[in-house]
């Protein structure tokens, strides 16, 4: 009698919970969207029996297993908080039922609620990957069942032995980059890996909305930057949103980047065509992923093999990719030889952006793979709007001219840096605006400019004027 | 209550995953399978093998694949394995293989695909020579720009026991490279920890020892290297090495040297010997081995040029020096022994064989690292006669590279990128006395799905006669050591 009212749920028990499962699904469902998807990026769950062998051997097999297969889940927008909530939740009620042998009510309640918010705490830390929220459920799970013995003297030596046991399942439960003890969320980093995830997508007019808020950050200018390039309309886009120069467009990929900006930092060379950097932004994406294995820069490997025509090296990622629950059926309609008329056309659209003359580089400069890019295929667009606007980004008036003369492009900022480097060579005039396409009203436009400048804080005069000034202070 | 959570869980889990798939094997499409009518993974089809090579694990990868059934003969013998994946145990592989020396296995394959019964039959031949158990190599994803959770396995390829000599866990996350054996000898070998607590890990009759080897003016510290006979040297090469891109996707990196040097190692008087006739500023040296003898080194030479502007210029000769055994000096006259111009190509890697008969080199059409060049392949010089051959029998489409010779000089591995193109793969192959080759067989792994899965490469594979008896436990314990610091001789 008195075990099973120790054991039992009271009422103000069950709401606890109920609370504590509302509360951290309202968390990572509305307010942290993007954490979860992330960590989905970063994890491949195959279903294979030898890939399973082969994946999940030695300690703490069972946990990095469990883990694995529910982060896969997170690439559904209301999956992934569901199971992180029901998890945080169960290692609150667990806690309690354990509590609740030595403990009253309130006492038990407490001590769960700690246990959850500490598990909360370091769900949202931003390395933080389930496998080791598992592997802390499973412990207590044993200390629980350890206590389930009636007879006194054998729980203790029960405990011991079934922890013993799930050391070798479930492992640490700490780990210093990706398990650790304390976790604090990042919004704007949420923010950023939210445009970083719909980059990757591809999801221009979400990126798009996303940037509405500036968050004054180099890789948010970047998928700012991609995203109108990708419409068209960078040229009269780009002094929107904030700058912070040259690399907002084009990010090296180096040893001297972080993760993160490597792993976006190849999305735009991918889009632009420039596979071999695309590559390997994505390897080194994959080699930052907790356990090297992502599903994101896997399929992106997948798809630049294809485009690049290295059939063996896609065809080994898409064999990974055609065993998963979520890219299974993609994978399996890429198969060369099996892709259906829109894949073969999405495929070659791709592949004409490609460069077509060889270049040894550091993708340290941009200019030269724009222009090598263009020499390939003149119509790529993005291609097109990054030169100009790198040119412009770096001041660089005389490339900009060399550049706009030969793949003019939309926009007003190109239409206001053809008359800044007509006046600054004291060479303004309709004729000579006309000859690059830019019409009287514009001309009219840079006289009220020098009127009122701050009127007109989106033109590139007023960018070039502003930022002359700031350096000259 | 556990026990009622578990019973619950466990059937769920069991019964998603069979539904999802994971019994299933419909979708086996391959990359650098075998010729048909049975495509095979991996190819060991009329390979040639050593006796005291694990079992060849091998799947059928084909779609549609059914019931198939593999017989290998052998005299008098028959051993049948049902199912597509044709995977052995040890004990009845070594049992079977048991006094095969110079015998020839035939395999009778049948299978029903797409609703056709198809048959295949082929040889597999087993040399009388046998291969070096041990091999070492690194495990690495390809790519040159960083490093992550980098290590370096010990491999018996009698079985697939597989031991880690040194990994990052160990090491504070330092990256590491190669470790390569003196003369095939398991207590005889090098590997280095790189980064501010690391050093050149010196194993020398067992004993380990950390060293730093650079002294003086040198580039930096050794990169690539060969260990001497004798113990007592090692010559090594000191380069500025870049990766960079190229701008064509097939062609992926390029990695260059900006500057490289030769220097050689006293391990006994803790002395770097840096001659001036092998750092010149004018030329790059790179890639120095020793012959069979020790009386000689080997190594590759090219002009400086701008890079990587000229890179495509860029094309190194394979050249011998003497090498007093005294005083640890390259001689300063040259020989040419290849010499890149007149091939319109570049040399790296030089390796001799242990008998000292032939000396194997790896070509590309420029550059010094050419691991994503596709047109790399090695080439085999007969050191009695002075013929060079390239060695387009066993050429994959992808490159082939850093080979390693087996004490007996009866077989080399190397790493080759065939099929994926991204990830080495270590490769046997089998050369007679007259300088004859077999088809080259990939490691054979426990899983004949290995490969598929598999995200890192083989790096720099290479053969050892007895096991180097070396741990993580060892290489803790040499990341924490002082290292032994080398100055530079008068």
């Amino acid at each position: 009698m008195k075990h099973s009212l120790a054991t039992r749920i009271s009422s103000s028990g069950r709401i606890a919970a109920a609370v504590a499962f509302l509360s951290a699904f309202g968390f990572f469902q509305f307010a942290y969207p993007y954490h979860l998807m992330r960590r989905e990026q970063q994890t491949l769950f195959v279903y294979d029996w030898d890939y399973i062998r082969q994946t999940y051997r030695g300690s703490g097999w069972l946990a990095r297993f469990v883990g694995d297969f529910l982060e896969q889940f997170f690439h559904l927008p209301v999956v992934g908080p569901l199971i992180v909530a029901l998890i945080l939740t169960a290692i609150g009620f667990v806690v309690y039922r354990i509590c609740r042998h030595f403990l009253k009510e309130w006492p038990s309640l407490t001590i769960a609620a700690a246990v959850f918010l500490w598990s909360f705490s370091r769900e949202s830390g931003n390395l933080f990957i389930t496998q080791y929220s598992v592997a802390a459920l499973g412990y207590l799970s044993l200390i629980l069942a350890a206590l389930q013995f009636r007879k006194a003297w054998l729980k203790p030596l029960a405990a011991v032995l079934l922890l013993a046991a799930g050391a070798w399942a479930l492992g640490s439960p700490y780990h210093k980059y990706y398990g650790q003890l304390w976790g604090v969320p990042k919004f704007a980093y949420d923010k950023v890996i939210g445009l970083d995830t719909e980059v990757s997508r591809e999801n221009w007019d979400k990126v798009l909305k996303l940037s509405q808020k500036d968050l004054y950050m180099v890789e948010a200018s970047n998928c700012y930057n991609l995203a109108h390039a990708m419409k068209g309309d960078l040229g009269d886009a780009l002094l929107n949103h904030s700058q912070s120069g040259p690399y907002d467009l084009l990010m090296q990929v180096s040893t001297s980047r972080a993760e993160f900006s490597n792993c976006l930092a190849g999305e735009a060379w991918f889009q632009l065509g420039e596979m071999t950097v695309a590559e390997q932004s994505a390897i080194i994406a994959l080699q930052g992923s907790p356990k090297h294995t992502g599903a994101r820069f896997i399929q992106r490997l997948a798809r630049i093999n294809l485009i690049s025509g290295e059939e063996g090296a896609a065809l080994k990622y898409l064999n990974l990719l055609s065993r998963t629950l979520f890219y299974g059926k993609w994978a399996r309609s890429m198969m060369p030889g099996r892709q259906d008329t829109a894949a073969l056309a999405q495929i070659e659209a791709a592949r004409s952006r490609m460069p077509r003359i060889d270049m040894v580089h550091h993708s340290d400069t941009p200019r030269v793979n724009l222009l090598g890019l263009l020499e390939g295929d003149p119509d790529n667009s993005p291609a097109r709007q990054f030169l100009l606007c790198y040119d412009l980004m770096r001041f660089d008036m005389d490339d900009f001219i060399e550049d706009y003369s030969r793949y003019p492009a939309k926009g007003h900022i190109f239409q206001e840096a053809v008359l800044l480097r007509l006046s600054q060579l004291e060479e303004l005039s309709p004729e000579n605006a006309a000859k690059y396409g830019v019409g009287t009203d514009m001309i009219n436009k840079l006289n009220r400019f020098f009127r009122n400048p701050a009127l007109y804080e989106d033109t590139y005069w007023y960018y070039f004027m502003d930022t002359l000034y700031e350096s000259e202070q | 209550m556990m026990h009622d959570i578990l019973k619950r869980m466990l059937p769920a889990v069991a019964v998603c995953l069979a539904l999802l798939g994971c019994s299933g094997r419909d979708y086996v499409t391959v990359v650098d399978g075998s010729a048909g009518p049975l495509v095979i993974y991996p190819d060991y089809k009329d390979v040639t093998i050593p006796a005291n090579i694990a079992p060849l694990n091998f799947r059928y990868a084909m779609d549609g694949v059914r019931n198939a059934r593999t017989t290998f003969t052998l005299g008098g013998k028959s051993v049948t394995i049902r199912g597509t994946e044709v995977e052995w145990s040890l004990k009845k592989w070594k049992s079977f293989i048991s006094g095969a020396e110079g015998r020839t296995i035939t395999v009778d394959a049948e299978a029903v695909v797409d609703g056709l019964t198809l048959t295949d039959r082929w040889a597999v031949c087993v040399s009388a020579d046998a291969v070096d158990a041990y091999l070492t190599y690194r495990l690495i994803e390809p790519s040159y720009q960083m490093y992550s959770e980098v290590s370096i396995m010990e491999r018996c390829v009698e079985n697939f026991d597989e031991t880690v000599i040194c990994d990052y866990k160990h090491t504070d996350d330092a990256c590491m490279n190669c470790h390569f054996h003196g003369q095939q000898r398991g207590d005889y070998s090098l590997y280095y920890i790189r980064g501010p607590q690391g050093g050149s890990i010196l194993n020398r009759d067992g004993e380990l020892r950390k060293l730093t080897l650079k002294a003086g003016d040198m580039l930096s510290a050794t990169v690539y290297g060969e260990l001497h006979p004798s113990g007592r040297f090692g010559v090594f090469s000191t380069n500025i090495i870049i990766p960079s891109f190229h701008t064509l996707a097939g062609a992926r990196m390029e990695v260059y040297d900006t500057a490289s040097d030769l220097t050689v190692a006293d391990f006994d008087n803790n002395v770097m010997i840096n001659v001036p006739h092998v750092a010149r500023a004018d030329r790059f040296e790179t890639f120095p081995c020793f012959s069979a003898d020790g009386e000689s080194v080997y190594y590759c030479v090219a002009d400086t040029l701008p890079v990587p502007q000229d890179i495509k210029r860029l094309r190194y000769d394979l050249v011998r020096a003497d090498f007093d055994t005294a005083t640890g000096k390259i001689g300063e006259r040259v020989d040419t022994v290849w010499s890149g111009a007149a091939h319109g190509a570049s040399a790296c890697h030089p390796k001799a064989s242990p008998d000292g008969r032939w000396l194997m080199f790896t070509s590309a059409d420029y550059g010094t690292f050419p691991l994503f060049h596709t047109e790399c392949k090695l080439n085999l010089i007969d050191l009695q006669t002075g013929e060079v051959r390239a060695l387009d029998e066993i050429k994959g489409d992808k490159s082939d590279s850093y080979h390693s010779w087996s004490s007996n000089s009866r077989w080399f591995v190397f790493a080759s990128k065939r099929g994926d193109g991204q990830y080495g793969k270590p490769y046997f192959c089998h050369i007679d006395e007259d300088g004859s080759l077999t088809k080259p067989f990939v490691l054979p792994q426990k899983s004949s799905r290995f490969y598929g899965f598999n995200l890192k490469s083989f790096n720099v594979p290479d053969l050892g006669r007895t096991s180097t008896g070396m741990t993580v436990r060892d290489a803790r314990r040499m990341f924490k050591a002082e290292s032994e610091q080398f100055s530079e001789a008068e």
